[in-house]
């Protein structure tokens, strides 16, 4: 018997000790664990305040557009990322529109793992985004965003479609042409953007100027100026090289 | 024996279950602790660089949690735009902007205390009939240069007011309307007896607030994100009409 009630106290402690010790060791590890993870997110994730490559132009127009050819765009995680190739007009109050193709995280239109094509803009104190349609890469579009008539009612359009007409309070923007995203991880091969065209002097012109920056300089995205001059860019993520296509 | 032996396992099962229950409140206030912590860095990070940002230091649970939700990470957003992109060349002062332009200027006699007026621009431009007159206001021990971005002066506490010359064609009545009734959170206001269109921000969430009014034919709109609507309505009084 009292060989029994020794076996049963060893076990006992046996049982105490192992639940004693997990109850310490498991929030340990979780802190340890979390710890080491979040000291490299916090040096590493500038573009969670958004990266671009792009180019400008410092003449205003009322209207722009461009072409380009859908690429298989990745982010590591469709519900917290976005990556996108676009053009943005804005106003001299802040507002703006812009228009091209994406996938990741949105506002409206949930987690985008495939191309889909989309407009988005921002006019007095609120954000609007919305999908245009899933889009197939390697097919060809065209984008907009236009006040033709001065009116200050600017058309966002799609391949000749007129998607979403908005108020502005000018009928002269400054145009932004190039690539955004939310992740150090981007995948965006190289993409062209050609035929970039403004609407001035009631007609479309091309791009005779511009300049051309990478936010923040060491963003994982690049842009180059293919030829002929300032109407035919190719912008792409430092995971491919600098090629224009 | 039976007694004590079942006394012991009733002590045993009775230990081990306070245990237990020591275990699970440990792994809960760590998780807790890990999770609050990965919060106020993601909202640190979030918010420290955006853009229309207007983000402080976290100070309060209550402003990390406004700031979680109201996390830029699903938005989509321009680029900064350098100030000369919007608003073109610096000049010396607001009669040569009027002389340059065309535009008659008057600047406000009405200033929020502590900020000042930093910089005078004018845009030309032929081919799109634009004339346009910026000015921009700052908080007084601020320097404002020309590779500053609309992002900034907003981020600084600073003003703009926009003068643009409308088209004698332009029906100014129909867009006022139009604007204040299908512009979310626009409201129409007056501003020298005449109808003018408020906005609202939120300086909290880097929301910008604006005024518009017409002076004549030129479209005069202030636009800040720390001075609310209220206050530039106060400014927009206190900007001589010239035009009429």
């Amino acid at each position: 018997m009292v060989v029994l009630m020794t076996k049963i106290d060893n076990t006992k402690i046996g049982r105490r000790f192992k639940i004693t010790t997990l109850a310490v060791l498991i929030p340990s590890l979780i802190i340890l664990s979390t710890t080491n993870v979040s000291i490299p997110r916090a040096e590493a994730t500038h573009c969670l305040s958004h990266c671009y490559a792009q180019e400008w132009q410092i003449t205003g127009n009322n209207g722009n557009h461009y072409t380009t050819q859908v690429t298989d765009l990745a982010v590591p995680d469709y519900c917290s990322y976005h990556a996108e190739v676009t053009q943005w007009e804005k106003f001299s109050n802040g507002d703006w529109a812009e228009i091209g193709f994406t996938v990741g995280v949105s506002k409206t239109f949930g987690c985008a793992t495939s191309e889909v094509m989309y407009y988005a803009y921002s006019i007095g104190n609120v954000y609007t985004d919305a999908k245009i349609a899933d889009v197939g890469i390697g097919t060809t579009h065209t984008f907009e965003i236009s006040d033709t008539n001065t009116d200050k009612t600017w058309d966002i359009i799609q391949d000749g479609t007129v998607r979403k007409q908005v108020t502005f309070a000018y009928t002269v923007a400054s145009p932004q042409i190039g690539a955004e995203t939310t992740t150090d991880s981007p995948t965006i091969p190289p993409t062209a953007q050609y035929l970039i065209q403004k609407f001035v002097s009631g007609s479309w012109q091309g791009w005779t100027e511009g300049g051309f920056s990478v936010l923040p300089s060491n963003a994982p995205l690049w842009v180059k100026n293919c030829i002929p001059g300032n109407a035919h860019i190719t912008v792409g993520s430092t995971n491919y090289s600098q090629q224009c296509v | 024996m039976i007694e004590e032996n079942k006394k012991s396992s009733f002590d045993m099962r009775s230990k081990r279950n306070v245990t237990v229950i020591v275990a699970i409140a440990a792994l809960a206030v760590t998780a807790v602790i890990v999770s609050a912590s990965y919060y106020s860095m993601l909202v640190a990070l979030d918010g420290s660089q955006h853009p229309e940002s207007n983000h402080k230091p976290l100070e309060t649970t209550k402003q990390l949690v406004q700031n979680l939700n109201n996390n830029q990470l699903n938005i989509r957003t321009p680029p900064p735009t350098p100030l000369p992109v919007f608003y073109g060349n610096t000049v010396s002062d607001v009669a040569t902007a009027s002389q340059l332009t065309g535009i008659q200027v008057k600047a406000p006699s009405y200033l929020p205390t502590g900020i000042e007026l930093k910089m005078v621009k004018i845009k030309v431009q032929s081919d799109v009939n634009l004339k346009q007159v910026a000015l921009i206001y700052a908080p007084t021990s601020t320097t404002v240069t020309d590779d500053w971005t609309f992002e900034q002066v907003m981020d600084s506490k600073g003003i703009i007011v926009i003068y643009t010359q409308e088209s004698p064609s332009f029906d100014k009545a129909k867009w006022v309307k139009d604007y204040a009734t299908s512009v979310p959170g626009a409201e129409s206001k007056t501003v020298h007896g005449a109808s003018a269109i408020g906005i609202n921000g939120d300086p909290q969430a880097g929301i910008r607030s604006q005024v518009i009014f017409y002076d004549g034919n030129v479209l005069v709109l202030l636009v800040s994100v720390h001075y609310q609507e209220a206050e530039l309505l106060k400014i927009s009084e206190s900007t001589p009409l010239v035009q009429q």
